[in-house]
């Protein structure tokens, strides 16, 4: 086989343009335009650069700098590659068949390390075979898994939404018993309390306007004296503090302010009412019966958001993550111990790195408005997922300051296509290398 | 409870809020005011009647000095004899220089040990003619280039006159400003042999003893930012002054400083103190990094002949210069500048010129010619503060290959380190760092790892224990107080408390019989001062322990690198075998050298450490700190891989660091004033000597946003000669590849144009080291007949040279700011766009600015070389083929230019042969190469043309043909096109098919 390619080779002098790959050998046999102008023959791979796009020199540095004509390598025995004109007579062996740096000759002359690299690659590629198709297998097992706990929390949903309005009709209905029950009490109680009540309201109003005549007279005395001289910017923000404290408490009492009056009087005087309105409480069945209701109704709604939030995390095109629901993975530095909780949060040790943020990408997720770095960013972390059947934190590194970077590896990652290019693989592109 | 938490939660959220936008904290930094020596100098030289001579020159004294020159005694009006010498030396290539120092001295004044600075005495001028006239001593000379010159000392008051072809250029002294103060014993107001020591309080010395308003606040001892500088010895300062004379429209230099190219008249000297600023700002004369003290000035004599000179003040003690003005608005006119130091000798020299190129010949004949840096030390480096690991480093290694990016070297910061114990790793990141650099030496890069000059406490660390018990590290002082031995009690001294009361008389009833004799009562004795205690003073023999001050590793200590024992310690610490991790393309960046002492006075030494060797001060050496620092190591790296030539970083600096180091101008900051003063601060720095200089591009703090970052790129690579990209640990990143794809593809574009025009910049540098012509200059260098290069403020502040063929212009707002540029192109015979090759006539340009290139224009009449090829790494050029572009002028038809090749890494081309020096001319169709210098045949270079592109012909082009060894070969026919501009000229490319090899004899010709 080796030895047919070569003789074809051979025999039509004119397909052999050095750093062609075999298909696009016929491109050059006829005429080659570029810039508009027709490039003669004797152009191509004479190591001049005649065009821009380095069409004439597919074979030579000369037109190193652009990226539009890459030299290719055959590497007999391991993967052909393409690398940027720039690699072709740089002094360094790009291709393991040291096709681009042909010119090195003798001692100095690039080794063919095709083989070992071939043997090399097929063996990482087996590697990388094995693990995806043990990926793969993990992660139908888990979409199928995803698949049914959707449809699982789908139907409890749709069962939710089916029983709250009953149970909702059911609520109303109770919660009117009560307003009746209710009624019927209060005028009960209206008619003891009236009147002890109302004596009440008159003694208070009595204290408060001795209060008050006082309080006018010591302002009156005081506040010649009281202004304060601001001796320094500390104690301003302290009247500062102060101001906001006041402002806080008066915020506390809000909702209470218009009933003031009447809380006053509670405190006194309503109080055993209420003491055996709660001891009534206990034994009221219909009371009990509201709360439960009220209970059921919360905790299906509960599940129902639970179930929706869920489902809105991990979209269809994610189930191969499903498995990482409620799961942490941890990972030691020499200094950390990380922990990367999915759905939820991740943490350096005590400090938190931010919060699930959501899949980025088919295969990258974030986790976002971490602590908060003194002066600087929130932390985040970014994570890439790797192919692989099992279930780990590969590596986790700070790029820049706060901004964190893991790498995990997971069955999610594992995509059928890389089959294809494992089994068979394409020629390598500078630009896919990383 | 919940209120306490609360309110501590305010104090967080106001103390957020008012923290400053950034800013350099000035309370940290002395201003002129705030030192004594500055602050006593300017009372002295606001004394009235100033111009009363008090030091004269005795002619009668003069005498030859053995390295060639004279010296003359100096004689203070109120002194008994003279107590100063003059020295006067008159160098051959047009420089006068002027020193006085001390004839006995107190304590050794600190010289500079010769070498150090001014490399070997430059030859003395071959043919002075001297003449004593009544008052003056005439030295008449001629500088290299034959024009004639004359040094004037005035005897009284003492002033030394520089003029040159009949017009005074320079006078010293010329306000009477001189001050010096010799040392005096401690406490005394006035050093010994004094006349009218009678009156000790009313005669009229110096800055430090005069009856005018004398401030004697911190002569013996001084307080600054809760520090106190005990200073035994006393005040030892010295100034004076020196006029610029003819109508001077700018003067130039004093680097470092974050200033306008033109130096601003600011209220506030320029300082100079070598410093860690933290986030210095521009437009101030506050000091920074380092200290290379020179004034260039230009002056327009009558005739309209316009003249250049340099006065440079060299001294490594704290250094304040003041420049001012005549007249009120501060233009035109003569110009003045005052110097005062706070310690050591007054040594000046004038460079007389008359030529901007001549004043640099001048300058680098004094101070030694700097050496060709590596041509990957013209590459890109990419730094950060950090990569922190090898995968990291390995990432973004191959980042870069993988946009085809090219880039020479990657660096790493201080968290390389264990524990920031330099010369060490931090094992856990790096555990094989060896082979980490070799897989960067395979792809021909380079590797630059930190080292800074503190040395972390720790007894496991071997150079800390090493420097400890040699005794080389600095000391500190703790003075014991003592009875000083030369204060005797007076003779007169009244020792009586009490006396008879004189008032007091025998009363007539006293009976002496009975109450016995009449004494008169006690009192207290009214002429009784208290008992007599001798004076204190600092014991002489004080105790000396190892200074300790805080940096990066917590509890440092700092090296004497004044001592050469020291240097050659520390040298040696980077032999492959100590250095462990480390392989032959590693190379040194010594950084925090001013010293950066985080908790010493202003972030740096105590002023009153001493330095073991030869027991100096530290203030008598500060400046220059940086210098030994960067100077052992690269001493070091030399004996490490001999013929090697040596790379080391430095961020603090002296005059003469460009014999030795790179230097960048420090913390810069990620905004576009920065990126803007960036263009006179690498001017001031070339014109003091120092070529291999850049910014940091993008800024060190924070993080410019994509235009800042493109403008940076566009701007850096054809003035910056060292091109580094380098960040705050804080930041996120910002390598090429990391930007979106269209801002990647700019900075791409960038990167290429810099290393398509290495051959250019490593030809310069060819020029900066053999002919010391600064690498990039500001236009009045070039085009001194120009008058737009000394006044117009874009031509002045946006615009420089890289060599005489490229004027570049930096664009310094964002677009939405500026849409366009007024560009001005000097006095030539015209100009063409880098980028399309569009023909300019000199003058004020409009230009439409797009975010792909910057305003950049080839002068006409020059020949560029090039490398059209772009490969990753500038190693990987070396066998490609050179591009000529030649730029005609259009009415001659002419261009000249320069190609310098050697083997680009060796020392070698030392030799003074092992090189091709080609000077390139274009006239009449045809372009021809003298040559000096042969390239052994070993040396594996390309010296081969491929391509000529011909700019400014009037027509297209028919044929061309090269001859080599006298064989005549056909080129193929060259493609023309017509350039944009007015002048409706043609541009054409010759394909050289075959190459023509340069180290023939060859020519090249078209029609």
């Amino acid at each position: 086989m080796k030895f047919t390619l070569l003789s074809v080779f051979a025999c039509s002098p004119a397909a052999v343009i050095r750093g062609v790959a075999p298909e696009v050998q016929s491109k050059y046999l006829q005429s080659l335009h570029c810039g508009g102008e027709e490039v003669a023959l004797s152009a191509i791979n004479d190591d001049y650069c005649d065009c821009d796009d380095g069409s004439d020199e597919p074979g030579t540095g000369a037109c190193s700098g652009q990226e539009a004509t890459l030299f290719h390598c055959p590497n007999v025995e391991s993967t052909p590659q393409v690398v940027y004109a720039s690699r072709v007579g740089d002094g360094i062996c790009d291709c393991c068949d040291g096709s681009d740096e042909a010119h090195l000759l003798g001692q100095r002359a690039c080794p063919n390390t095709c083989r070992e690299e071939g043997q090399r690659q097929s063996a990482e590629r087996e590697k990388k075979l094995e693990d995806l198709r043990a990926g793969l297998k993990v992660k139908l097992e888990t979409i199928s898994q995803a698949k049914q706990q959707k449809q699982e929390k789908e139907e409890q949903i749709q069962r939710i939404n089916g029983e709250l309005p009953g149970l909702e009709a059911q609520l109303t209905e109770l919660l009117k018993k009560k307003e009746e029950a209710d009624a019927v009490r209060l005028q009960a109680d209206c008619k003891t309390e009236l009147p002890r009540l109302r004596q009440k309201v008159k003694d208070l109003e009595e204290k408060l306007a001795s209060l008050e005549s006082q309080l006018a007279r010591v302002q009156g005395e005081t506040t010649s004296t009281t202004t304060k001289k601001v001796v320094s910017e500390y104690a301003k923000w302290m009247d500062g503090a102060d101001a906001m404290e006041d402002e806080k408490d008066e915020t506390d009492m809000e909702p209470d302010t218009t009933s003031q009056d009447t809380q006053e009087v509670d405190g006194g005087v309503a109080s055993n009412a209420v003491s055996s309105d709660r001891a009534d409480q206990e034994e009221d069945p219909l009371e009990k019966e509201l709360k439960e209701m009220e209970g059921v109704l919360k905790s299906n709604k509960d599940l129902r958001s639970r179930l929706t939030k869920e489902l809105e995390e991990l979209r269809e095109e994610h189930f191969g993550f499903a498995s990482l629901r409620d799961k942490c993975l941890e990972f030691k530095s020499s200094e950390y111990t990380y922990k990367l909780c999915f759905f939820k949060d991740a943490k350096q040790s005590f400090t938190r790195l931010g919060n699930w943020d959501g899949f980025t990408s088919p295969t990258e997720a974030v986790f976002k408005n971490g602590e908060m770095c003194f002066g600087g960013p929130a932390r985040s972390l970014k994570v890439s997922f790797q192919c692989g059947a099992t279930e780990e934190v590969v590596s986790l590194d700070e790029p820049s300051r706060c901004n964190y970077a893991a790498v995990v590896r997971h069955s999610g990652a594992c995509v059928e296509t890389m089959m294809e290019e494992l089994e068979s693989p394409r020629i390598r592109h500078p630009k896919e290398e990383l | 409870m919940e209120v306490v938490r609360r309110m501590s939660w305010v104090f967080l959220i106001l103390a957020l809020t008012v923290l400053p936008a950034a800013a350099v904290d000035r309370s940290k930094f002395r201003t002129c005011e705030q030192g004594s020596f500055c602050r006593r100098y300017k009372k002295w030289i606001s004394r009235p009647e100033r111009e009363k001579a008090l030091w004269t020159v005795l002619p009668q004294t003069r005498a030859p000095l053995p390295e060639g020159g004279f010296s003359f005694q100096v004689k203070h009006v109120n002194e008994e004899t003279p107590h100063l010498l003059l020295k006067l030396n008159i160098y051959a290539s047009g420089m006068v220089r002027m020193r006085i120092t001390e004839i006995k001295p107190l304590h050794i004044r600190h010289e500079i040990p010769p070498g150090d600075v001014v490399s070997d005495p430059p030859p003395a001028a071959a043919k002075v003619s001297e003449a004593d006239e009544s008052g003056k001593s005439i030295f008449k000379f001629a500088t290299a280039d034959g024009t004639a010159a004359e040094a004037i000392l005035h005897h009284s008051p003492l002033a030394l006159e520089v003029s040159v072809g009949g017009q005074i250029l320079q006078r010293l002294n010329a306000r009477n400003m001189l001050n010096f103060e010799r040392y005096r014993t401690p406490k005394e107001r006035l050093p010994p042999d004094t006349a009218s020591v009678a009156a000790p309080d009313t005669v009229l010395l110096d800055a430090a003893a005069h009856p005018n308003g004398l401030d004697t606040n911190g002569l013996w001892e001084e307080p600054f930012g809760g520090h106190t500088d005990q200073k035994p010895r006393g005040p030892a300062s010295l100034g004076m002054d020196v006029s610029f004379l003819g109508d001077v429209p700018s003067l130039f230099g004093l680097p470092e400083h974050a200033t306008k190219a033109s130096l601003p008249f600011y209220q506030e000297p320029y300082r100079f103190f070598n410093l860690d600023v933290f986030e210095y700002e521009i437009d101030e004369p506050m000091a920074l990094y380092g200290a290379i003290p020179i004034i260039w000035a230009i002056h327009r004599l009558g005739g309209g002949q316009t003249v250049s000179s340099g006065f440079l003040w060299i001294n490594p003690s704290e250094t304040f210069v003041k420049l001012e003005r005549d007249t009120p608005d501060g233009k035109g006119g003569p110009a003045h500048a005052w110097w005062t130091s706070e310690s050591g000798v007054l040594d000046t020299v004038v460079m007389v010129g008359p030529t901007p190129k001549t004043v640099s010949a001048q300058f680098h004949d004094l101070t030694g010619h700097g050496p060709m840096p590596g041509l990957w030390a013209l590459g890109k480096h990419q730094c950060r503060w950090n990569y922190m690991s090898e995968k990291d480093v390995a990432t973004v290694d191959s980042m870069y290959d993988k946009y085809d990016i090219p880039y020479d070297t990657i660096w790493l910061d201080i968290e390389h380190t264990d524990g920031k114990a330099y010369f060490s790793w931090n094992a856990a990141a790096f555990p094989n760092p060896k082979q980490m650099i070799d897989n960067i030496s395979a792809k021909r890069r380079k590797f630059v790892n930190v080292v800074d000059p503190h040395i972390k406490k720790d007894e496991k660390f071997h150079v800390y224990r090493e420097v400890r018990d040699k005794g080389f590290f600095v000391k500190k002082v703790s003075y014991k107080q003592i009875d000083d031995p030369t204060d005797v009690k007076p003779a007169d001294w009244v020792e009586e408390t009490k006396i008879p009361d004189p008032t007091a008389t025998q009363p007539p009833e006293w009976n002496t019989e009975e109450d016995g004799p009449w004494v008169a009562p006690q009192i207290d004795n009214p002429a009784y001062k208290g008992a007599w205690h001798p004076r204190k003073v600092n014991d002489p023999t004080p105790d000396l322990t190892d200074f300790e001050g805080w940096c990066w590793p917590g509890t440092s200590l700092y090296p004497d690198f004044t001592d050469p024992a020291m240097r050659e310690y520390w040298g040696s610490q980077f032999a492959l075998d100590k250095y462990t991790g480390t392989n032959a393309d590693t190379y040194i960046w010594n950084d925090m050298n001013e010293p950066s002492v985080f908790n010493g006075p202003e972030v740096t030494m105590p002023r009153d450490a001493i330095h073991p060797n030869g027991m100096v001060e530290h203030r008598d050496v500060h400046n220059m700190y940086g210098y030994y620092v960067h100077r052992a190591t690269f001493e070091g790296l030399q004996k490490r891989t001999p013929g090697d030539r040596p790379f080391v970083l430095t961020r603090s600096f002296f005059i003469g660091s460009h014999k030795y180091s790179a230097i960048w101008t420090g913390d810069n900051y990620a905004q576009w004033s920065h990126l803007k003063a960036s263009i006179a601060m690498v001017g001031a720095l070339t014109l003091g000597g120092q070529s291999l200089v850049g910014a940091d591009v993008g800024g060190f703090f924070k993080h410019p946003d994509t235009e800042m970052t493109v403008r940076w790129y566009q701007l850096a690579v054809l003035i910056y000669p060292f091109l580094r990209n380098h960040a705050h640990l804080e930041t996120p990143r910002r390598e090429p590849y990391v930007f979106d794809e269209k801002t990647m593809l700019r900075i791409k574009a960038s990167l290429q144009m810099r290393y398509k025009m290495l051959p250019l910049w490593y030809t310069l540098f060819h020029r900066w080291a053999s002919a010391a012509e600064p690498v990039v200059r500001p236009l009045f260098w070039d085009f001194l007949d120009d008058p737009q290069t000394h006044e117009n403020e874009e031509a002045l502040e946006s615009q420089i040279m890289l060599g005489d063929s490229l004027l570049v212009h930096g664009i310094a707002k964002p677009s939405s700011e500026q849409s366009e540029a007024t560009v001005y192109l000097p006095k030539a015979s015209g100009w063409y766009s880098i980028h399309n090759g569009a023909f300019k006539a000199p003058g004020a340009h409009v230009h439409k600015l797009d975010l792909d290139s910057i305003p950049a224009y080839y002068r006409a009449g020059t020949v560029v070389p090039l490398k059209s090829r772009i490969r990753r790494s500038s190693a990987c050029m070396s066998l490609d083929p050179f591009t000529l572009n030649v730029y005609l002028n259009p009415q001659t038809g002419a261009a000249k230019g320069r190609l310098y090749i050697d083997d680009y890494r060796t020392r070698t081309y030392q030799d003074g042969k092992s090189f091709l020096d080609i000077e390139l001319e274009f006239k009449d169709g045809v372009l021809r190469a003298t040559k000096t210098g042969a390239l052994p045949e070993a040396v594996a270079v390309s010296a081969e043309i491929e391509r000529v592109e011909i700019f400014g012909l009037q027509t297209a082009l028919s044929s061309a043909e090269s001859v080599q060894n006298g064989k005549a070969i056909a080129l193929p026919r060259p493609r023309s096109r017509l350039l944009d501009g007015e002048a409706k000229l043609q541009a054409a490319v010759v394909k050289v098919k075959p190459f023509i090899d340069m180290r023939s004899e060859w020519q090249l010709s078209v029609k």
